[in-house]
């Protein structure tokens, strides 16, 4: 057995050996690549993202803009109402526009979108039901993968695609008999819980997998993705 | 002083760019060769990583985290290159054909050790090693750590103990395979 002390001890001297310095080949690319695209000031910058700020995150400046976009348009509209009444009526004082409010309202929230699909294990000739419910709006299709003769994945794992960041492939490890799964994401698209049934036994097999469809383009990196057991 | 190459970098200075690239490589390919194990790839990963920081460091509202930043953007590449696996990531390690007569027992030994940890540091997935390397090599704390991933601290905990697990498994796998060889020999 290695014993949890040994082994950080181990890790710590393997991975304290190897270089530390980088080869020029990918400074000079680098360099040469920033020579060949020169950066003109954005105007939209302000716009766009803080690069370190989470994804979805309510401060974010996108939605501020929006929101003070919405209350102008809702001012604008207000005031022209209001010049177009009948002169014979009092004049009513502008109605007061409430600062834009950070917080979601509740008319734009989507509701939850359930989804429902079937995988297949042709080793076992076993089908697994699998349902999902998407309160962030932004799921627009899941598609059963199949099983691939791949090293198994470490309970569960999403990644993009490379080719379309829309589309994010889920696995998780295999566990015998067709106990039905149900898939959660929550309203920020940011946590992902998929629950079975406790895997008592197991027939053996490659880790399941689908792919889900999004409306934009989904860091996979960024999401808290978990596999719960709940009891049988 | 970094503070301020971020900033010229940002508003597009060139040669700022390049005295950042200059700075930054050096540690930024040692993550990356950590997690990957593979110089060439090691290399790619560090030039994705050299033009996203181009692209993109004007998103970057403080120049301050540049550094956390700058290893989010090598190990999302990393990642990337570890899945893509454009070459076969085969590191041979060479003795000399009397190591074991001319090397003390306890060279010998740490070789040996040290082989094993590699055979089993490679099973791992290379979202696995990234947070090995985060945390045995850089040092970083799980509150670091998730900055410089932009999860939850509780995900990275939950990384880091299944990584570690991993990592024993496979251990304890390679020493049970050299136990049967050895008494089958």
């Amino acid at each position: 057995m290695t014993g949890s002390n040994d082994l950080d001890r181990m890790l710590a001297s393997y991975l304290d050996e190897g270089p530390r310095r980088s080869p020029e080949r990918p400074m000079d690319a680098a360099i040469a690549f920033a020579a060949a695209h020169p950066r003109r000031r954005d105007p939209l910058l302000f716009l766009k993202s803080d690069v370190m700020g989470r994804r979805g995150s309510l401060f974010g400046p996108q939605l501020v803009w929006a929101a003070l976009l919405v209350a102008l348009t809702l001012g604008a509209v207000a005031a022209v109402a209001i010049g177009t009444r009948p002169s014979q009526e009092p004049v009513v004082p502008p109605s007061v526009v409430e600062s834009p409010s950070l917080s979601p309202s509740p008319s734009v929230v989507p509701g939850p979108t359930e989804f429902s699909i079937e995988l297949f294990d042709p080793n076992n000739e076993i089908t697994w039901p699998v349902t999902l419910t998407d309160a962030s709006g932004t799921l627009v299709t899941a598609e059963p993968e199949t099983q691939q003769d791949v090293p198994p994945v470490d309970r569960i794992q999403a990644t993009t695609d490379q080719a379309d960041p829309t589309r994010v492939e889920l696995v998780w490890t295999f566990c015998g008999g067709p106990s039905p799964h149900h898939l959660t994401i929550d309203a920020t698209g940011q946590v992902w819980r998929l629950e079975r049934q406790q895997c008592l036994d197991t027939l053996g097999g490659a880790d399941q997998r689908m792919t889900l469809v999004f409306s934009g383009p989904v860091d996979a990196s960024t999401l808290d993705v978990q596999l719960v057991e709940t009891p049988g | 002083m970094l503070r301020e190459l971020v900033e010229r970098a940002a508003s597009g200075d060139q040669e700022a760019f390049a005295s950042l690239v200059q700075v930054s490589s050096g540690r930024l390919y040692a993550v990356a060769y950590r997690i990957l194990r593979d110089p060439y790839l090691a290399e790619d990963a560090l030039q994705q990583t050299l033009i996203t920081i181009w692209n993109e460091l004007p998103r970057l509202r403080d120049p301050d985290r540049f550094e956390a930043w700058s290893y989010r953007v090598i190990v999302r590449a990393s990642t990337a290159e570890a899945k893509r696996g454009k070459r076969a990531a085969t590191t041979l390690r060479l003795l000399p054909d009397d190591a074991d007569a001319a090397a003390g027992p306890d060279e010998v030994g740490a070789v040996a050790e040290r082989d094993r940890i590699d055979r089993g540091f490679k099973r791992l997935t290379a979202d696995q090693r990234a947070v090995l390397v985060m945390h045995h090599y850089l040092g970083l704390t799980p509150v670091d750590m998730a900055e410089v991933l932009g999860i939850p601290v509780g995900t990275v905990g939950s990384r880091l103990h299944y990584a570690a697990r991993a990592l024993r498994s496979a251990l304890e796998a390679d020493e049970r395979a050299t136990s049967t060889e050895e008494r089958s020999a």
